[in-house]
């Protein structure tokens, strides 16, 4: 009984700590799909990937969402034909690297200042080193969720004659705003829509508004069920596994790492709050497992791994998971074994 | 749907990019961790940071702290903890910061090293070689010095500095055209304060020459560390060139009488008189921020700045009234006093914390004790514990800086003819039966003061005597009295009598610089 207490408890903090957090980033994306002109960003993101992954990882200082809120915005960004790089980019380092997280480590490690510095610029290194080696694939639909996947843009338009002259567009599945000057798809990506018309119908700024609100309310129905289960996951195997079996693995300096990230996997905080959990540690830990633990935990945890695998495939989610924990592993053990600060 | 199936087809192939880079580069980071495991631990930890590296401490200082970069195993680094000179004290552990509080105050004038020249870290195996960086720092205690009022020749009247850490010659730090009448200093001894009449000036029957207040500069700038207990405290420090003087309170039109210091050095409280019109008597304040104010209150005698630095305790009356020195307080109305003592005429000295004062009972209501003053001490608790009797007359008190042991300047009346007294210095341990310990006799009828070093080790007394009680004709002796003969003693607050050292300076009201 005491234990689905825990459980509930465990459960409730994790969706109450993360709402809010979703509910921001399904603000973002909408206000991203409807009132940011695609071609003007795809001519404002840089072409060169490498260029791309590291502005996508300073997204976040735009964007300051923690883990739950970057995959709708990530997820929109791909929608909206970024470069993968960019969005991948995004995804990893957003909820690392943004004034909220900066200010909270800050505070949190004010004896180590070193700390703040070293868990960013490990963020962007990963961020941009898994970015880089997803944006080797031009065509992204393979690991992408069908749903998701269909909106995108062939890079080789050759093959593929797909959405021109594919017949009536009501004929297809998604949302669709009735609007005076016509029907507006409003799951369309913007490119197909270019591709047939030369221009956007001019909107009003009510029926802006209204479209946001809509697209907000049907990714925040979406992924807020995807969040409900993503924390009930997390909440299960916490009380199933207590954190201080957790923590007993981690007494030499490998171990600890590995503990330390197996335990931001698990209890799945937010990265605004995840410095102060982790300072709890710090008297245990070297500070080269608090990094890992403050890297790794808001990249990837229990409770978003649900949500990417909404617009992802189980492949490349495996790819982000392992890739990311072996980098952190990688990073942080040269830290603990070759700096002392 | 052609898009589906070719997307099945390239799957099943894993043809694709980015499985390809994907996997190439988990097979490179697997690699690549085996060999940072293999290759080992190669950075040992070390002590990142001590709090007194390179400073200065004072009595005021209990604890400093080393922060490790790792975790640490604490029976290694206890072990290997070196402080030279001995300096006893208890460690104890916050995560990665080790602090070690001092037994006793620091004793003055001394250059200490602290290392650790070999320890563990928490993750480190027993057998393994030791990888720590050795660690060696540095501090120094503030010197022991002593500043006086110089009596005989070219030093008469003026401020005078003897550093006996620096083993000078005594200087004098105020030109001889002021005669010195008293002095204070500031907390860290950068400076002091000190009020002075000019030695030059008119025919005193036309215009009685009136005390002005300076601050001298002693030339000392002790570098203090930061605080860990008290980070909020800030103490006044403007070290300047030795003998640098900075105007204070002038006079216009007032007789400045006594004066007070605040142990933050922040504020002063001075006695004034209007000399047009002598109903004009009271305190006034003075702060670093605002002009001198006078204290709204009922004019008083002896007064004293409670160690908050925030309320003034002043003899009203036939007691003793703590008055707040808060201008919010006085601005709108008069201060009034918060608390009143009615039975104490005089305060003496008041315990660092706060909690207890040693006092003053006339015993006025008491008609078979009527010629006997009793030394009490009185906790804010409203506690009262009798000291001392003396038949002669109790001169002065003065805490230790533990607040262990009350050091008493007081007199005997010798059973002669004339009425003489004769006075003696006594230590009480403040247990719960305190009993007085006399460590030093005086001839009769001898004028003494008497000023407990910061660190508590030693008294510097001055001896005033005059062979046919004419004050012109006094020859004032200066006297180190050692408090503690052995450590042990010192640790465990148990007063002894020890043998008095003569110095060869003279002069007035010797004080210790803080």
């Amino acid at each position: 009984m005491s234990q689905l207490n825990q459980g509930l408890t465990l459960f409730l903090s994790l969706l109450v700590e993360a709402t809010p957090f979703l509910l921001l980033g399904v603000a973002f994306s909408s206000l991203l799909a409807v009132l940011v002109d695609e071609r003007k960003l795809i001519a404002y993101t840089p072409k060169n990937p490498v260029l791309a992954a590291i502005s996508g990882s300073l997204f976040g200082c735009l964007f300051p969402v923690c883990e739950c809120g970057n995959v709708p915005v990530a997820r929109r960004l791909l929608m909206q034909g970024a470069p993968s790089a960019l969005a991948i980019g995004f995804l990893l380092a957003a909820p690392t690297v943004n004034p909220i997280v900066f200010w909270a480590t800050w505070v949190a490690f004010r004896d180590q200042p070193a700390m703040v510095f070293w868990r960013v610029g490990l963020t962007i290194l990963i961020s941009v080193t898994i970015a880089c080696v997803f944006s080797v694939q031009k065509d992204m639909r393979p690991f992408l969720q069908p749903a998701i996947a269909r909106y995108l843009p062939n890079p080789d338009p050759k093959p593929e004659p797909a959405l021109v002259g594919s017949g009536s567009s009501l004929l297809s599945g998604g949302d669709f705003l009735l609007q005076s000057t016509g029907t507006l798809k409003l799951d369309q990506p913007m490119m197909a829509t270019l591709g047939a018309t030369t221009a956007l119908p001019q909107q009003s700024w009510h029926d802006k508004a209204q479209a946001v609100l809509e697209m907000m309310l049907q990714e925040f129905r979406e992924l807020g069920a995807v969040l409900v289960f993503g924390s009930a996951i997390a909440a299960t195997v916490q009380v199933a596994i207590p954190r201080e079996w957790i923590l007993a693995l981690g007494q030499g300096p490998i171990t600890s790492i590995l503990a330390m990230m197996l335990l931001a996997w698990v209890v799945s905080i937010c990265s605004t709050v995840d410095s102060f959990f982790a300072l709890s540690f710090s008297s245990l830990f070297t500070s080269g497992s608090i990094l890992a633990f403050l890297v790794f935990g808001p990249m990837i945890d229990l409770k978003n791994i649900s949500l990417l695998l909404t617009t992802f495939k189980g492949r490349a989610v495996m790819y982000l998971f392992v890739l990311a924990a072996q980098l952190t592993f990688v990073l942080t053990l040269a830290v603990n074994s070759y700096t002392s600060w | 749907m052609s898009f589906d199936r070719t997307a099945r087809r390239t799957y099943r192939r894993w043809r694709l990019p980015l499985d390809r880079v994907a996997l190439a580069l988990m097979a490179g980071l697997l690699v690549l961790a085996a060999l940072l495991v293999l290759l080992g631990d190669h950075a040992g930890a070390r002590v990142q940071q001590f709090s007194w590296q390179e400073r200065s401490v004072g009595a005021e200082n209990v604890a400093f702290t080393l922060t490790f970069t790792r975790p640490m195993d604490p029976d290694s680094v206890e072990a290997n903890l070196q402080i030279t000179p001995d300096l006893p004290g208890r460690i104890s552990w916050a995560g990665r910061r080790l602090a070690y509080t001092l037994d006793a105050p620091i004793p003055y004038g001394e250059s200490y090293a602290v290392t650790v020249p070999e320890a563990r870290d928490r993750f480190a195996d027993a057998d393994d070689e030791m990888q720590f960086e050795p660690f060696e720092g540095n501090f120094q205690s503030r010197d022991r010095a002593i500043a006086y009022i110089g009596s005989e020749g070219a030093e008469a009247g003026r401020l005078m500095l003897s550093n006996f850490s620096q083993e000078a010659a005594a200087v004098p730090l105020t030109s001889p055209d002021w005669q010195v009448l008293d002095f204070e200093p500031y907390p860290l001894g950068d400076r002091l304060l000190f009020s002075a009449i000019s030695a030059i000036e008119g025919d005193p029957a036309t215009a009685p020459p009136a005390a002005e207040l300076y601050a001298v500069a002693t030339g000392l700038a002790p570098l203090p560390p930061e605080d860990t207990v008290n980070s909020d405290r800030t103490v006044s420090f403007a070290p300047g060139e030795m003998g640098a003087v900075t105007p204070i309170l002038g006079s216009n039109g007032y007789q400045n009488l006594a004066f007070d210091l605040s142990p933050d050095g922040q504020t002063i409280v001075v006695q004034r008189v209007n000399q047009a019109n002598p109903a004009d008597f009271g305190p006034w304040v003075i702060t670093e921020d605002n002009a001198p104010r006078p204290l709204d209150t009922e004019p008083g005698g002896e007064f004293l700045i409670g160690p908050d630095s925030a309320s003034l305790l002043m003899l009203q009356g036939q007691g003793t009234a703590v008055i707040p020195l808060d201008p919010d307080a006085s601005a709108t109305a008069t201060a009034e006093p918060l608390d009143f003592l009615p039975e104490f005429g005089r305060v003496f000295d008041i315990t660092s914390d706060g909690t207890a004062a040693a006092m003053v009972n006339f015993n006025q209501n008491d008609p078979e004790r009527r010629f006997v003053e009793t030394l009490v001490l009185v906790t804010s608790q409203g506690e009262e514990t009798e000291l001392l009797d003396a038949t002669g007359s109790i001169i002065s008190a003065e805490f230790d800086p533990t607040d262990r042991i009350l050091y008493v300047l007081a007199s005997d009346l010798l059973p002669s003819e004339e009425y003489q007294e004769q006075p003696f210095l006594a230590a009480i341990a403040l247990t719960d039966e305190p009993q007085p310990l006399r460590l030093l006799n005086f001839p009769p009828q001898a004028r003494v003061s008497m000023d407990v070093s910061p660190d508590g080790l030693a008294a510097i007394l001055a001896v005033a005597l005059s062979p046919d009680d004419n004050p012109a004709n006094e020859r004032v002796q200066t006297v180190l009295l050692p408090l503690f003969q052995t450590t042990e003693q010192r640790l465990a607050g148990v007063p002894t009598v020890t043998e008095p050292n003569i110095l060869s300076l003279a002069g007035q009201q010797p004080t210790w610089l803080p």
